[in-house]
């Protein structure tokens, strides 16, 4: 039997996937819910990180590579 | 077998090369010693999908023809290679480990294939992966498992499992791996061979199925560290079709490998990385018995504090997921019952993830990347393990029924992911063996672009160390 904060979280990704247009299953959802206690720890560290001066690192320029790097 | 054929198969590129060039060893020869070692030994280790002997024998005469007319392409000519099931050879299937693209027939070269065939190597086939290069253990639920040459038993780490399974036991000299969360050095570390996630856009992904167009890094996984670096000379460099390839000018990576420690300073973190509650006394042994052996023969130790460098995995995990499951987001509508439960409720969990999680990841990967960049600016490399845990059982990494977690392997991306965050060249080298005789691996990690000072450490501590010449007990 899911744990309740597991349900709720499915319930949470039935919704966005309904918003998103990526349909799952309440079977799936459930599944992908377990997931959450690696997820919601990273979400929580990522929030703590002093990031304020930064832009976004993307897909094209991921990374600061010649900045601040020795070559 | 014979006794020369084993010892054939263990040969480095670097040896071997020579002999190819003046005669003395056929490509022919090598082809048909990788062929029979995976028709024997694949059953066992389930490292490879896909084997193309009929092809591999031709290319192989094709390379003896060129060779002994004088046309000698350089080291990676005539030497048997594998290629990950993610990279593209047209008219072969592209799995990517997964039923999902089971009938998924490539029509092109990606350009990684065309210049290893440039180069002259022999492709003998594909290698297994966990499905979609989405996973550290190496376990694959549909398409099989592919067990450790050093104990069946054991998980070769993934997700580029066949290829460190197969280069390890002698199957081939060298193959393509991928690397988001470290599944180049991963494998690399439990299957005792060497593994180079090169810099972030060093080589072109087109024709390479992504998982996360911000962290996905390909790479060679050699036995020794000096062939990486022959095959990183065959596949780095521009390609205008991938929009994340860099301009940066491609060196001989091979040039300096020689060139020893003397001189160098290497830093070693003070935090995280040798944390005794989250690395096994085993493996802090081994790496720092390896530090004491480079401090020994030239470089210099230098401690770095890094109390915030655990963070990176974190960020990792959010960039992941979060690209992850928009790479996926039209095959999963099509075929969401195809994927194995594991991967596909992963890549669905972060469907109710805001945009502006994934953003603030993407910022804070920025000031990670800075943080880093400022911490290690005195130092040449940094050495780390590269795996904090022993191997684990392959039922000790497969999730009970019902279940998508297994009970162990979130420990086992803890390190390399740091260095997908930032994007360094970032290799792993065997570092010595367990009490259960396992592989430990040493990470050595670079600043961006400098791909030729990690390879010379990791070369120069091979030489010294030797962990190498062993070989894992199957046959």
């Amino acid at each position: 039997m899911p744990e309740p904060e597991e349900l709720q979280r499915a319930e949470e990704i039935i919704k966005s996937g309904e918003r998103t247009a990526i349909p799952i299953s309440e079977k799936n959802a459930q599944l992908a819910a377990k997931w959450g206690d690696l997820l919601g720890p990273a979400v929580d560290v990522v929030r703590a990180i002093d990031y304020q001066t930064h832009e976004p690192a993307n897909v094209f320029n991921p990374v600061v590579l010649d900045k601040g790097s020795k070559q | 077998m014979s006794n020369d054929h084993d010892d054939l198969a263990f040969s480095s590129i670097h040896e071997l090369a020579p002999k190819i060039k003046d005669g003395t060893v056929s490509p022919v020869t090598l082809t048909e010693i990788a062929l029979d070692r995976a028709s024997n030994l694949n059953t066992a280790l389930n490292a490879f999908l896909d084997v193309w002997h009929d092809e591999a024998i031709a290319a192989a005469n094709e390379a003896q023809r060129q060779i002994e007319n004088g046309n000698y392409l350089g080291p990676m000519h005539g030497i048997p290679i594998g290629l990950k099931d993610l990279v593209d050879v047209a008219g072969k299937p592209t799995t990517g480990g997964s039923k999902v693209l089971e009938a998924n027939i490539a029509t092109s070269n990606a350009t990684v294939t065309d210049r290893l065939n440039n180069a002259g190597a022999i492709t003998i086939g594909k290698t297994h992966l966990v499905e979609f290069a989405f996973g550290s253990a190496g376990v694959n639920a549909y398409m099989g498992d592919v067990h450790n040459p050093w104990d069946l038993d054991k998980i070769t780490g993934g997700s580029s499992s066949g290829s460190g399974a197969a280069v390890s036991a002698g199957l081939i000299y060298g193959a393509l791996g991928s690397d988001t969360g470290g599944s180049i050095r991963m494998p690399a570390s439990l299957c005792g061979i060497a593994g180079i996630k090169p810099t972030y856009g060093r080589v072109p992904r087109t024709g390479v199925l992504d998982l996360c167009w911000s962290c996905d890094h390909v790479g060679p996984m050699t036995r020794r560290t000096v062939d990486s670096a022959y095959m990183l000379n065959a596949i780095a460099g521009h390609d205008p079709q991938d929009f994340a390839s860099s301009k940066q000018p491609v060196p001989d990576f091979a040039a300096d490998i020689d060139k020893g420690l003397d001189g160098l300073r290497i830093g070693v973190p003070q935090h995280y990385f040798f944390d005794p509650e989250i690395v096994d006394p085993e493996v802090n042994n081994a790496v720092n018995n390896a530090i004491e052996l480079l401090a020994n023969n030239g470089a210099e130790i230098v401690s770095i504090p890094m109390e915030w460098v655990g963070d990176g995995r974190s960020i990792n995990v959010i960039i992941t997921l979060a690209e992850a499951t928009a790479v996926h987001e039209n095959l999963l509508a099509e075929h969401a019952d195809d994927y194995t439960p594991a991967v596909r409720s992963r890549i669905q969990s972060a469907l109710d993830m805001p945009a502006v999680d994934y953003i603030r990841a993407q910022r804070a990967r920025q000031a990670f990347s800075v943080k880093m960049a400022e911490a290690t600016k005195d130092v040449d490399v940094l050495v780390t393990p590269t795996i904090p845990v022993l191997a684990h059982t392959i039922e000790e990494c497969t999730p009970p029924p019902g279940e998508v977690l297994a009970e162990k392997s979130h420990e086992i991306p803890l390190f390399t992911s740091i260095f997908d965050v930032t994007g360094e060249p970032s290799l792993s080298v065997p570092c010595g063996f367990d009490s259960t005789n396992m592989p430990i691996g040493l990470m050595i990690t670079g600043h961006a672009f400098d791909e030729t000072t990690v390879l010379r450490v990791g070369h120069a501590y091979e030489e010294l160390a030797d962990w190498h010449k062993q070989r894992p007990p199957i046959d």
